[in-house]
């Protein structure tokens, strides 16, 4: 990470805004539909579940809790799974291979530098993506939950609802899911997708990423449960 | 390893070095003798057979353009200006038209052949207008077909200033490039 931010001017080169916007498009809006997807299927799932085991029906305070558990830890969980499923294969696969063709050895004989063309887009995409999807996740969970609770709540329960869920803890689970998109793609550039000399090495590479990424993710997650979160809580 | 001194020097007392590898491998020689005129500043064009010398998740075109807009900030349409006039000279080379040449272009490099892979290589090249073309024999022996040659024998016409370093144990066989080779030995720094 600390070779990174001293070429961030790199950015502004049109080349590395096209690299930018190409892995933008790629892990933020065709990934939306996903996300959306997996976000609706979450609100309603929580509150039908809910339903299913209080006989007096969905209450504010369950949709406070589904609200609570959105913004904490899944909105920022399920987008990094998905990423890791969509985007960190993608790059890991590109990276291989371009580095078992020689791209990457084109580039350095160019002037290039791959950090600054192909590692630095990708992950300001990354983050900027992860932050994005967050919210996204955020605002379909509970607008699933809402209509999934449908007639039994009026419009100031659903107002109780969104004034429960914290805008500071809103702003660091976005922030949160940004450190994750750039963390794991910097991870898979530093640590996956180097050192491979022939075709195989490249599947072979792709699979173990999404693994390590996957694990990655987790220890990411725990420790920003375990240390930040209880901070967070106090304040 | 080479002597970058001693390459340097030969550099500029002559126009055309061929530098022998015998006991490296000349691809190795090839990037280590780069990087060095790199650091120097210089434009460095390189012509060798490797698979990947042009990027194959962006368009050729994207291709000629990427160490103009990376070095010099040109604009795409700055560039295709600039790219007109070498198009329009290619075009006969090729037994193409203009508007086929642009088509070729807008292609991805794995969408074209191999030999029209190496001429596109060759005409990111000469746009550059480098300083200094490093080449490997094995590239070169790669332009069978006349228009890969005219075109090398027109970049070396054109690019009068630009010193050429050959990479390989034996002495570069084009007519074109062949004469008044000076030879420097790799030496071990």
């Amino acid at each position: 990470m600390l070779h990174v931010f001293p070429r961030l001017r790199a950015l502004a080169s049109s080349p590395a805004l096209l690299v930018f916007s190409r892995q933008l498009y790629f892990s933020g809006v065709q990934s939306l539909l996903v996300v959306l997807l997996s976000a609706s299927l979450v609100g309603a799932g929580f509150v039908l579940a809910f339903q299913s085991v209080l006989a007096t029906g969905i209450s504010t305070g369950a949709l406070e809790l589904l609200g609570l558990i959105v913004v904490r830890s899944l909105a920022v969980l399920i987008p990094a799974l998905i990423f890791c499923a969509r985007s960190v294969t993608a790059i890991t696969s590109e990276m291989s291979l371009m580095s078992v063709t020689g791209e990457i050895r084109s580039l350095l004989r160019l002037g290039i530098s791959p950090l600054g063309y192909l590692v630095l887009p990708r992950t300001v995409a990354a983050s900027l993506s992860m932050a994005f999807l967050y919210f996204y996740f955020l605002l379909a969970s509970l607008v699933s939950g809402l209509l999934v609770a449908g007639d039994s709540m009026d419009f100031s329960q659903i107002v109780i609802v969104f004034d429960s869920v914290r805008p500071v803890e809103v702003l660091s689970g976005a922030v949160r899911a940004a450190l994750v998109g750039a963390g794991l793609v910097l991870w898979v550039c530093h640590f996956e997708a180097r050192g491979h000399f022939s075709i195989p090495d490249v599947s072979r590479a792709a699979s173990s990423a999404v693994l390590h990424s996957l694990l990655l993710l987790m220890l990411m997650e725990s420790l920003y449960q375990f240390l930040i979160a209880p901070l967070l809580s106090l304040s | 390893m080479t002597d970058f001194s001693s390459a340097f020097e030969c550099r500029l007392a002559s126009q055309r070095i061929w530098v022998d590898c015998s006991g490296a491998n000349p691809t190795d020689e090839l990037d280590r003798v780069c990087r060095i005129f790199l650091r120097q500043g210089l434009c460095v064009a390189v012509l060798d057979d490797c698979p990947g010398s042009l990027i194959s998740n962006i368009s050729i075109l994207e291709n000629l353009w990427l160490p103009h807009a990376w070095h010099h900030g040109l604009s795409r349409s700055q560039f295709q200006a600039q790219l007109a006039g070498l198009v329009d000279v290619m075009s006969p080379l090729l037994s193409k038209s203009v508007s086929d040449m642009y088509e070729l272009l807008r292609r991805r490099p794995g969408e074209v052949s191999s030999q029209q892979r190496s001429l596109f290589v060759l005409m990111r090249a000469v746009l550059m207008s480098p300083e200094l073309v490093l080449l490997s024999s094995a590239w070169i022996s790669g332009l069978v077909d006349s228009s890969g040659q005219m075109l090398l024998k027109m970049m070396h016409n054109s690019l009068s200033t630009a010193s050429w370093l050959a990479f390989d144990e034996i002495e570069p066989n084009v007519d074109i490039l062949s004469a008044g080779w000076s030879r420097t030995q790799l030496l071990y720094f």
